[in-house]
């Protein structure tokens, strides 16, 4: 089989992070890694239905907090180890948005308005998680702490089996987004962002397509909050499922390019360690919003289309005729 | 048959009715404003008529979605549609993932060296063939063509006449809104003029320069 140079890059940059846990073992370096690979997890899992399907969601965090929440409550409650409930959760999140997906596709509601439809639901839902005896209220759900052990997905004593999970789980998810990119389904997706009416116009069931792509960004998020749950054993709305963590959850892509593969993966490697940095330093909240507010301006005003999106522009496309 | 669909107060396509036999080659003419484009939205689809029946094959396909009718009926739009952010090769494998027919296809409309170029980069005129090039990845029984020669230079054009004849030969059925009369009676045999939303004429092209009611609609009583 023929490798192209990306395919190198790629298997030369994991090779390194999979050897970073020889060559340090401090706590610090191994928690900022493992949020970077976090936040471009989550952001290669908004990009299926933001960056190839188009549809632009601010509501991510509803999700996120369903495979938390799913997790931690079977685990709590039942017993369920968590690498099932982590299956639950992502099926009920792919549920939960083929259920609000559907009546906003099926309706038309697009852009902005889809955008504010998703923020709208999260938000509904991050309140009834507020006030539901079931989701612990304000107080969230606290996990009893276990000895460390790969079936309980609980290690106290080391980062390093967190870090590799995590690591695997953006290999994966990379992996996925590759498939879907290649395939047919993804050529579709990309039609439908290009311009929906011609995407009909051959053949596409965009209805089906664009449910197809929330179901598996939904269910591929909330793989990542019951990581987020076992990772911090205690979560409560706030920190699981606000406006903030959807900001985000799609602010890597903006960065490093919607739409691409590499770019959520350049994104938050160059934002997380920067807001966390911030945060240790000067331990103020503010700052780190701050810096999300700069970035967004950064993005918006100077590469639009994010780093990898504007490499390919001016240096990977054909140039033929471009004036 | 009895289309009738309206804006506001405006009968943008008003009770028009006729039938396509399979082989035609029709042009649907007419001043700006006149229905021409509401018309091939309609019969593709992607607007619901206020009343009214569309039959294809004898079958009533009012209530059948754009890509659902896209099995049968392939269109191309008055502003060109390409997927811009994918290759022109993408754009016609986005159809149906058969790379030698998509060869075949870019070569019959002179768009094979630009195979990898992203769709953005292309001319207007470009644009124009490659959607052309998509319609037939379809290989549908009817093409509706909205301004499919505006942007083309005279020779593309040429070309897109040939082509245009020799799939109408091998029985693809067309219907074009061409604003420019002579191309349009040039390439058809028959014409619908359409004015103020009504058909004011159904005939053989070659009666068309002469039909006084088209004459007035073009250039005022």
């Amino acid at each position: 089989m023929r490798l192209d140079i990306k395919a190198y890059v790629y298997i030369l940059f994991f090779t390194t992070l999979f050897i970073v846990p020889v060559l340090t073992n401090s706590h610090l370096i191994l928690n900022i890694l493992i949020m970077v690979f976090f936040y471009a997890y989550l952001s290669l899992a908004w990009n299926i239905l933001a960056g190839f399907a188009g549809q632009y969601s601010l509501g991510h965090a509803a999700y996120l907090g369903i495979g938390a929440y799913t997790t931690a409550l079977l685990y709590v409650r039942t017993g369920m180890i968590p690498w099932l409930g982590l299956l639950v959760g992502a099926a009920l999140a792919a549920l939960f948005a083929l259920g609000i997906s559907y009546p906003t596709f099926r309706f038309g509601i697009k852009g902005y308005y889809y955008i504010l439809t998703t923020l709208a639901v999260a938000e509904i839902l991050r309140r009834i998680f507020l006030y539901w005896d079931l989701t612990g209220r304000a107080d969230g759900v606290r996990y009893p702490l276990k000895p460390d052990s790969f079936l309980l997905f609980q290690f106290h004593m080391d980062r390093t089996p967190y870090y590799y999970i995590m690591l695997v789980f953006l290999i994966l998810i990379l992996f996925i987004s590759y498939i879907i990119r290649n395939s047919q389904f993804g050529l579709h997706l990309l039609a439908i962002r290009d311009d929906e009416d011609a995407a009909q116009s051959i053949r596409i069931n965009t209805l089906k397509c664009k449910l197809i792509a929330a179901a598996i960004s939904a269910a591929l998020t909330a793989v990542a909050g019951a990581f987020y749950a076992q990772y911090t054993l205690f979560i409560e709305p706030d920190t699981t499922m606000s406006l903030f963590i959807s900001i985000d959850i799609l602010l890597p892509s903006l960065m490093g390019g919607t739409g691409t593969i590499a770019g959520p993966l350049i994104g938050s490697f160059l934002l997380t360690p920067l807001a966390w940095i911030f945060r240790i330093a000067y331990g103020a909240e503010v700052l780190h919003m701050i810096i999300r507010g700069v970035a967004l301006m950064i993005i918006v005003a100077l590469i639009p289309k994010g780093i990898a999106g504007t490499v390919i522009d001016y240096y990977i496309r054909p140039r033929h005729i471009k004036r | 048959m009895n289309l009738v669909k309206s804006y506001g107060g405006v009968r943008a396509v008003d009770d028009v009715s006729f039938v396509v036999d399979k082989g035609e080659l029709i042009s649907l003419i007419g001043p700006n404003g006149s229905g021409k484009t509401t018309l091939i939205d309609l019969i593709s689809g992607f607007i619901k008529p206020d009343s009214g029946k569309i039959f294809f094959m004898k079958s009533l396909i009012n209530n059948l979605e754009p890509f659902k009718r896209a099995t049968y009926i392939g269109r191309t739009f008055q502003v060109t549609k390409v997927f811009q952010g994918m290759t022109v090769l993408e754009n016609l494998l986005a159809v149906v993932k058969n790379k030698q027919r998509a060869t075949e296809l870019l070569e019959l409309v002179g768009l094979t060296e630009l195979s990898a170029e992203y769709a953005s980069n292309l001319s207007g005129g470009q644009q124009k063939l490659l959607e052309f090039a998509r319609v037939l990845m379809l290989n549908p029984q009817l093409i509706l063509m909205d301004e499919p020669f505006a942007g083309v230079t005279p020779s593309m054009i040429d070309r897109l006449l040939e082509v245009i004849n020799t799939l109408n030969r091998q029985g693809v059925t067309f219907m074009i809104v061409e604003h420019n009369m002579n191309l349009a009676l040039r390439l058809c045999r028959r014409c619908i003029v359409l004015n103020c939303g009504k058909i004011i004429a159904d005939e053989p092209a070659s009666l068309i320069p002469s039909n006084y009611r088209v004459i007035e609609a073009y250039l005022g009583e």
